[in-house]
């Protein structure tokens, strides 16, 4: 396992704010641990209904290309970006209509949904794929956070169930892992059995506690399987995954920092977007995890945004037909977007790591759903990955790897081989890939 | 009554439409005391384990501890198919949701050993080893929903051992015990056994899991303590006594569950929380306005609830509920204080039943304009489970702002006029256009943008109607429209979508009831002993 232990438990944020970061006076400028001791870190970020590319795609490539109007925020982190252009999803292309479902399940998995409302069948997602390999160096193996939960009712799209709109990673064919869209979830699971006051006898009988009450459920999930079907069997599998991805928690090493105080659950978009880019910078340097998935809302999205001067549905406003009214609207959404990746990538490039920051030792992936909102395409997806992840991608650049956007690039499954390398993780081949990648390093 | 014919021309459509009417009537199932629909009994859909839903989770705990908490307020959303979030297919259990629930446990547990339910639970002296054997019996039993083996008594006496050996009190040894109780799988999910796992013929349910059954359709919770008796003594068994239970279930407060969770996602109520109008054009709009729609629309399917009115009613009252902000959005002429009240409408009002509840106009609308083709897309998928084939790619949406051309009639009429888009949007867009005369916020209006709205239209075989009113009354005469409020309470009530070979059960229910003018009571008692809701087949992998 690498990383350096930290036994020293860290206080971070003052009264009143909701999160600081914590500045680890252990790390700063400690020459003590080399870059590469720190791990490689992973954040998929997803939103939804796919980009105005008119006002995405800058007009040169290479290293000496201007930031297009919706990527100037990134201006600050412009040298770690890379901004990639037509890569393409083709599996994601629903049968018939049902693009947002198809873009959203394929998002990671480059899989095609199976179109129903009952009978999910995907595919493993890439970042699962890197957890089931790292996920054991850290007490959480992925975490997987959102903003909308989707509590409304109504069918989703186009006769595919929501598990397909709502969900990017997924641990199997058959399972969506469910996100958690509230900010004390993410807070008490990043620092879930901190408790100064409890004395190591105490904790070790926490410990004890626990390990018997899961001992029991899983006796009891045991016998209860020699009572059902085969089908069933395999959904109570779900229950066992859970018994022992806690059991072997408990036996994880505590925590690389702790905290003061608890985010409070907001429903104002601005905070609580910026409370969960916060969490997750946490959450990785903390060691936590290495793998987050983010949904900066679910596929296809109606959300209104009137303090963008958006006040109609994204959704609606993505289905622009080309009328500018609509153009202006979702550029000023996909702009707020980007703003917030860029607050994400400035936070992690301000936490300090060895000689260099969270952010070069990591990897964040951006991308939509589709790539134009009214034509619904899955190919020239728009497309940014951030951090040099320990000098695996060479950043500071714009590639386009199909100039020709009437045609099928490359397939997104072939980044992901790369992203699964910078990771530590090699793999052969990932859903359609053909490769890896050229141009990145 | 059938009003709309399913036409060869949209094959996709008609092939939903007339889907009810496949395979005739079936036999009578079983040979039990039942006389319900008939049906093929063999041909009994498959089930799926069901876990409890936040919803059912939170009111499980509820009446199982009486608890203040609400653990599942932080649980991730519960994925919807086919319009809800009970379908048991796809209520999977992720890590982060089990971690959720082992904490829950911890919590739920903690509370109910210190506050004043604790007494319920510990009714009597727990250093008494026989004494545990009764608290461990009778919370396990009903968190479970099912009576309990001597050997699962044992084995959470154990849990007590292990902080009894650890030198701490019986406190923290209950503790460790309910916690078991309350994450084990049996609590966790609604398990229904099989004798012979290798097995996938149909056999009925034992009592107990016809009582949950039961109880998750009407309560969205776990039976109580009479249910609970009720099948133990066996009248769960006969077709009298099911009904019976019906009724007194019916009655419970706890039947406004159907109301909050069945009508909430059928009839989209829920739907107007996350609805936000845009606030230049419709500055009427706020928190006030809205909740009283929400109330509206509840206590309007209230009324249907407790039988005061026949189902077949729905989409043409005489009645509907408001409170003096509802009635002046409305603009009728009612003196009505702040709370809502049963008004009686007249013909020549402008609200009429379900399909001019504000609730409904303003969630099948966006932020800025209405949307006939949502409208008519709800009412052909929700009223006449009729689904319309999607839009090609690259076609849908119109300008939301800077409209030319008129209303937006004109405009999807133009739209219509090529016939890739004509094929679809004759069957939604006159069902939308015929509620034109109520806005984004269901407020009522003549004119749009300046132009007269006309109303009227035609559906597509021939009918024609000149307003919303005579629309709504040629959709309620549709026996599509009867078969429909079948299909979504038994999609509802199981969890699952009506297998193909269960349609017969269906129709024999939907016909039964529109010839009786039945009311919503009745048509849940003919689910309720219907040969699918007591049945089980269970299912092997890839034989779905």
């Amino acid at each position: 396992m690498r990383g350096p232990k930290f036994s020293r438990r860290l206080m971070l944020g003052g009264a009143g704010a909701v999160i600081t970061l914590p500045l680890f006076e252990s790390f700063i400028g400690d020459a003590a641990y080399a870059d590469d001791s720190f791990p490689a870190r992973l954040i998929c970020y997803y939103v939804p209904n796919g980009m105005h590319m008119a006002a995405w795609t800058p007009s040169q490539t290479g290293s000496n290309y201007t930031l297009s109007p919706i990527l100037q925020p990134l201006a600050p982190v412009k040298d770690q970006i890379l901004v990639l252009g037509g890569l393409s999803n083709t599996p994601a292309q629903p049968d018939g209509p049902g693009d947002h479902a198809g873009g959203t399940s394929g998002f990671l998995t480059a899989a095609h949904a199976n179109k129903s409302e009952t009978e999910v069948r995907l595919g493993i997602s890439m970042d699962q794929v890197i957890a089931n390999q790292i996920g054991d160096a850290t007490r959480i193996r992925s975490m997987q956070i959102g903003i909308d939960g989707g509590g409304n009712s109504g069918g989703c799209d186009s006769g595919y169930s929501c598990s397909y709109t709502r969900n990017i990673s997924w641990a199997s064919e058959t399972q969506p892992l469910s996100k958690t869209t509230s900010a004390g979830v993410v807070f008490n699971q990043i620092f879930e059995g901190v408790d100064p006051n409890a004395s190591i006898e105490e904790q070790e009988r926490r410990k004890l506690y626990k390990t018997s009450v899961l001992d029991y459920v899983h006796e009891q999930t045991q016998a209860l399987e020699q009572k059902l079907g085969s089908f069933d069997r395999a959904k109570l599998d779900q229950y066992t995954t859970g018994i022992f991805e806690l059991e072997q928690r408990l036996d994880k090493a505590g925590l690389v920092c702790g905290a003061t105080e608890e985010p409070s659950n907001t429903s104002d978009i601005v905070e609580k977007v910026r409370i969960m880019n916060d969490l997750m910078v946490l959450a990785l340097q903390c060691d936590a995890t290495r793998v987050i998935t983010f949904m900066l809302g679910n596929a296809g999205s109606n959300r209104s945004y009137p303090f963008l001067g958006a006040s109609g549905g994204h959704h609606n406003y993505s289905h622009h037909q080309g009328d500018p009214v609509n153009h202006a609207a979702i550029q000023a959404i996909d702009t707020w977007e980007v703003e917030q990746l860029s607050y994400l990538l400035q936070r992690m490039n301000e936490v300090p790591e060895g000689t260099g920051t969270l952010l070069q030792h990591s990897q964040v992936f951006f991308s939509s759903e589709i790539e134009d909102g009214d034509a619904h395409r899955h190919r020239n997806l728009p497309v940014i990955l951030a951090g040099e992840c320990h000098g695996a991608f060479n950043t500071g650049r714009h590639i386009d790897y199909e100039p020709n956007k009437s045609t099928n690039g490359p397939s997104i499954a072939n980044l992901f081989l790369n992203m699964m390398a910078a990771m530590g993780v090699n793999q052969g081949s990932f859903a359609n890939s053909t490769g890896t990648l050229g141009q990145l390093g | 009554m059938a009003l709309f014919k399913c036409l060869g021309l949209l094959s996709l459509v008609a092939l939903l439409a007339c889907d009810g009417v496949i395979g005739g009537a079936g036999g009578p199932g079983g040979g039990d005391s039942f006389s319900g629909p008939g049906g093929d009994a063999g041909a009994i859909g498959a089930q799926v384990m069901h876990r409890l839903n936040r919803t059912e989770y939170r009111n499980t705990v509820r009446d199982l501890l009486g608890t203040q908490l609400d653990p599942a307020a932080s649980f991730p959303a519960d994925d919807v198919s086919l319009g809800f979030d009970n379908i048991a297919q796809v209520l999977t259990i992720s890590p982060l949701q089990f971690e959720l629930y082992e904490q829950a446990a911890e919590d739920l547990t903690v509370e109910a050993l210190t506050t004043g339910v604790r007494d319920a639970i510990v009714f009597c002296d727990p250093n008494v080893s026989s004494c545990r054997d009764d608290i461990f019996r009778e919370l396990a039993s009903r968190a479970w929903r099912r009576p309990t083996t001597d050997a699962e008594i044992i084995r959470l006496q154990q849990l007590v051992d292990v902080a009894l050996n650890e030198g701490q009190g019986m406190e923290e040894g209950l503790e460790l015990a309910i916690r078991g109780i309350l994450l084990s799988p049996h609590f966790i999910y609604r398990p229904e056994l099989e004798d012979d796992p290798s097995s996938t013929e149909p056999h009925l349910l034992n009592d107990y899991e016809l009582a949950s059954r039961l109880s998750y359709f009407l309560w969205s919770s776990m039976p109580d303590d009479a249910l609970f008796d009720a099948a133990t003594s066996g009248r769960l068994r006969d077709e009298a006594g099911l009904r019976d239970e019906v009724d007194r279930m019916l009655s419970d407060p706890k039947a406004q569950a159907l109301v909050d969770n069945f009508a909430g996602q059928w009839l989209r109520i829920r739907s107007l929380d996350d609805h936000v109008p845009d606030y230049a054009t419709f500055p009427d709009w706020d928190d006030s306005l809205k909740s009283s729609m929400s109330q509206e629309t509840k206590m309007f399917f209230g009324d249907f609830l407790r039988g005061d009115v026949p189902m077949d009613e729905l989409l043409m009252t005489d009645f509907t509920y408001l409170n003096d902000r509802l009635a002046a959005h409305y603009g009728l002429p009612f003196d009505l204080g702040p709370e809502l009240e049963r008004v009686s409408l007249e013909p020549t009002d402008s609200r009429f039943g379900l399909l001019t509840l504000g609730s409904l106009l303003t969630v099948t609308s966006t932020p800025t304009r209405t949307s006939p083709v949502k409208r008519g897309v709800w009412i052909l998928e929700q009223l006449l489970c009729s689904e319309p084939p999607p839009p090609p790619p690259g076609v849908e949406g119109l300008p939301q702002d800077g409209m030319s051309g008129g209303t937006l009639r004109d405009q999807l009429e133009q739209h219509r006029a090529d016939p890739t888009c004509a094929s679809c949007h004759n069957l939604m867009d006159p069902l939308g256009l015929g509620l034109e005369q109520y806005d984004a916020i269901g407020a009522y209006r003549t004119e749009d943008q300046g132009f007269p709205i006309d109303a009227g239209g035609e559906l597509v075989d021939g009918q024609t109607f000149a307003d919303g009113r005579e629309m709504a009354a040629l959709i309620q005469g549709d026996e599509r429209f009867d078969l429909c409020v079948v299909e979504k309470l038994f999609t509802y009530a199981l969890g699952r979508p009506p297998g193909s070979s269960e349609h017969p059960f269906l129709e024999t229910i939907a016909q039964s009831s529109a010839q009786s003018g039945a009311q919503l009571p009745e048509i849940i008692k003919r689910i309720v002993t219907s040969e699918p809701f007591r049945t089980r087949r269970g299912t092997m992998e890839g034989s779905q």
